[in-house]
């Protein structure tokens, strides 16, 4: 469109100036001052049209004629220094197109040329307003031909074929306003179109600078975000630096806090007092699985996955287990109940039948345990997968023993002291006859919270990497063991002091002590409400334990 | 309360689960799909902040995506923040807020890491209405998801609002995670599921199987059918 427009403007102005140049073409030639004097040539034979004239040769008629009527020339074109081309619409005034050389062209260039221009726009701008009276009757020309035949310029009266004496300057006025205004109208229209495209270019602007604003925020967030980051590494770059440069800041961190949660965690004389005045050397055992909060809200229900179980094998050995099925396993409510109350109770009364350190009441070295611990566990696997098929064959399924995925920890004790073998990530602990609240091992866990064993998974080529045994050469007043639902609660487990993580894995005593102390206030009567006491306790004892979205499980033997 | 045992519950630290919400905020979700969202955001906001346990555990990201991404909220527990105000902005890009959503749950995990606590496996939420137009190479884009899940750095889950192309939510999705579409606009009844399956398996102690055991979603998926 732009293109069209310019297109035109240039038409209408050349066409425009070709009118103009033929309504202006009027100049006054006085052939009076051409006089012959001015014309002397020293060869007489010199002809501009034949270009021979000599480069000496002083006479040149354009040169005088250039000179003598600068002001009526209407334009000269400058081809080259030493070419001339006067231009004059005028048909009587003759010259062949090329005039050289012409010497002086370059004196009329170089000190004439500005005058020239002006005369010439004088000219043009005379001619144009002129008014209608002065119309010139006459044109005084000036031939070429005459100038190379050294005759006399002469005066002619012009007339033109139709006997048109004149050329009405009026009608060039006209024409030119016309021109004009048609030029100025077309401006008028690139201006407007160029209105509009600024315009358009203003929106398109607009929409940017609210695209870039948005940027703007984007990138705000980022920087925040970047920040909070940085903080966050500049934390970690403390944590890293005190690791790189003195590593037992980190371990110095901990051992405080746990010496100082220990500290916390031991009962003094009088609390020790209180629970061991009277002593009957009877343990007393309570023992519940309530189902976890998260479990209950589920649609469907999930079953409560943890079971326990405890027996006094003799006078002298006193079992508990404490099994936590797998919550991604479907079946591990039945795995967990069959692995706590038959399996394992089983294996390990037949294994122990015939030891002699059972029999006597003694504690097993940790080298015999270990093993026994870990031979009770794989016949406790061999049982379930055993079970497992024939559940399979009874019910024509084809479940694989992993959905009855199941951790295993189990202790037998007497007031001598304890042995514990665990599979995953339960906890258990005890109240030494000193006062101090310890743990019977530490649970099994990777980097992630839910990331830890059963007695499933694949640990058998391996197991005591996995199998936690140990014994518990300490004289006892209570043991307890629970699932991971009931540590948060019952545990110093999680504590960040200066951003550095410790589970220092001790009892708490503001928990175990009124507990214990209850149990030890019981006359015999009462004790009987202590199994309902107790379900109630893990089902909704306090807010913690109400809100605990897992599968919860204590279990507390305690030397009354 | 428990008369009978006047016991007191130890204070801990509570390990955190982080959940990365990956919102499409692009020009389609405009009108009463954002307005369902908001809602939802919001309930989901009330739930944990009424969950005692969550409020001290899980903490909430969220990254909104349309011709940019815009990280609305940083990692934080639900009590030290209010739920964003959502605006809807330009195309659909999914890809980058997936890749930010992995730098952002990475960073998260070595802060974890080197304080040294344990930490629950962190979730990414995609929703979307839409496809991504960020992302040349759906399947190579999906394999890196399908990655970082199979290595165990982060549960990944699609949800797809009517619109979206599940097709192409399928191919950026794992076997164990498949996409779920959105009933209508049952957000508020997603964001329910959502808190109720991450507190299941946080208190899972193993999330190692294919078949974790999440609450029905029949309340929210369309053409759920109870096998």
């Amino acid at each position: 469109m732009n293109r069209i427009i310019l297109k035109s403007l240039l038409f209408i102005f050349f066409f425009s100036v070709n009118i103009n140049a033929q309504n202006i073409s009027i100049n006054k030639v006085d052939s009076a001052k051409l006089e012959n004097r001015e014309f002397t040539s020293k060869d007489p034979d010199s002809n501009l049209i034949n270009n021979k004239l000599d480069s000496k040769v002083e006479f040149n008629p354009i040169n005088a004629f250039v000179l003598k009527n600068l002001d009526s020339i209407n334009n000269i074109f400058i081809y080259g220094k030493d070419t001339v081309n006067l231009v004059k619409n005028d048909s009587l005034f003759k010259y062949n197109d090329l005039l050289k050389p012409v010497d002086s062209i370059s004196k009329l260039w170089n000190n004439d040329v500005f005058d020239s221009i002006k005369v010439i726009l004088n000219n043009s701008f005379e001619k144009i307003f002129r008014s209608k009276s002065e119309i010139i009757k006459s044109i005084d020309t000036f031939s070429a031909d005459d100038i190379s035949n050294k005759k006399e310029p002469h005066k002619v009266i012009e007339k033109t074929n139709g006997g048109k004496e004149v050329i009405n300057n009026k009608e060039g006025w006209d024409k030119s306003c016309f021109f004009i205004i048609l030029g100025f109208g077309a401006i008028l229209i690139l201006v407007l179109k160029k209105y509009k495209q600024f315009k358009n270019k203003i929106v398109l602007l607009k929409k940017e600078i609210v695209a870039l604003n948005e940027e703007k925020t984007v990138l705000h967030s980022k920087i925040k975000s970047l920040k909070s980051r940085e903080k966050d590494y500049k934390d970690l770059g403390e944590v890293k630096n005190m690791s790189v440069h003195n590593i037992n800041n980190i371990d110095e961190t901990r051992i405080k806090v746990i010496s100082k949660l220990q500290t916390e965690n031991t009962l003094d004389s009088s609390q020790l007092k209180r629970l061991t005045d009277g002593q009957e050397n009877r343990w007393v055992t309570v023992a519940h699985s309530a189902i976890g909060k998260s479990h209950l809200q589920a649609t469907p229900p999930i079953p409560c996955q943890d079971n326990n179980y405890f027996e006094p094998l003799n006078d002298n050995w006193q079992l508990a287990i404490v099994c936590d099925g797998a919550g991604s396993a479907k079946m591990s409510h039945f795995g967990s109940k069959l692995i706590s109350n038959n399996a394992i109770p089983s294996n390990l009364k037949n294994a122990l039948s015939n030891l002699k350190w059972f029999k006597n009441g003694e504690l097993p070295s940790k080298k015999e345990w270990g093993n026994l611990g870990v031979t009770i566990f794989k016949e406790t696997l061999d049982n379930l997968i055993f079970w497992v098929a024939e559940q399979n064959k009874q019910n024509n399924t084809n479940l694989s023993v992993n959905n009855y995925a199941s951790t295993a920890m189990l202790t037998l004790y007497n007031s001598k002291g304890a042995v514990v073998a665990n599979i995953g990530d339960g906890r258990g602990g005890y109240l030494s006859t000193s006062g101090e609240l310890k743990s019977l091992f530490s649970p099994f866990g990777g980097v992630e919270s839910n990331g830890t064993i059963f007695i499933t998974s694949p640990i058998w080529e391996n197991p005591k990497k996995f199998i936690q045994t140990d014994v518990i050469d300490e004289k006892l007043l209570a043991i307890f063991l629970l699932s991971d639902g009931m540590e948060k609660v019952t545990f110093e487990c999680s504590n960040l002091t200066d951003n550095v993580f410790t589970d220092a894995n001790i009892p708490f005593k503001k928990f175990f002590f009124p507990v214990l102390s209850k149990i030890k206030s019981l006359n015999s009567k009462e004790e009987e409400k202590l199994k309902d006491e107790w379900k109630s306790l893990l089902e909704s004892g306090n807010e913690a334990i109400k809100n605990e979205p897992d599968d919860k499980t204590l279990l507390v033997s305690f030397l009354k | 309360m428990s008369e009978f045992f006047d016991v007191e519950a130890a204070v801990n630290y509570e390990q955190k689960s982080l959940c990365v919400l990956l919102l499409d905020t692009s020009y389609s979700m405009e009108g009463k799909k954002l307005k369902s969202l908001q809602k939802g955001i919001e309930a989901f906001h009330k739930e944990i902040t009424e969950d005692p346990t969550s409020k001290n555990r899980l903490e909430i990201a969220i990254i909104a995506y349309g011709s940019n991404i815009k990280i609305l909220q940083q990692p934080a527990l639900v009590d030290n923040f209010e739920m964003p105000k959502l605006q809807t902005m330009g195309s659909t890009s999914m890809g980058k807020a997936i890749d930010e959503a992995i730098e952002l749950v990475g960073a998260r995990k070595s802060w974890y890491k080197l304080t040294g606590q344990p930490y629950y496996r962190p979730w990414v939420i995609n929703m979307t209405d839409g496809e991504p137009t960020d992302i040349p190479n759906i399947q190579s884009k999906g394999d890196e998801i399908r990655k970082h899940v199979d290595g165990k750095n982060f549960f990944f889950f699609n949800v797809g609002v009517k619109g979206a192309s599940m097709n192409t939510l399928e191919k950026l999705s794992s076997i164990q995670m498949p996409p779920a579409k959105l009933e209508g606009l049952r957000f508020a009844e997603f964001f329910q599921w959502l808190s109720a399956s991450i507190q299941i398996v946080a208190a899972s102690s193993d999330v190692q199987t294919d078949s974790v055991n999440l609450p029905s979603p029949s309340n929210w998926m369309e053409g759920f059918k109870i096998s």
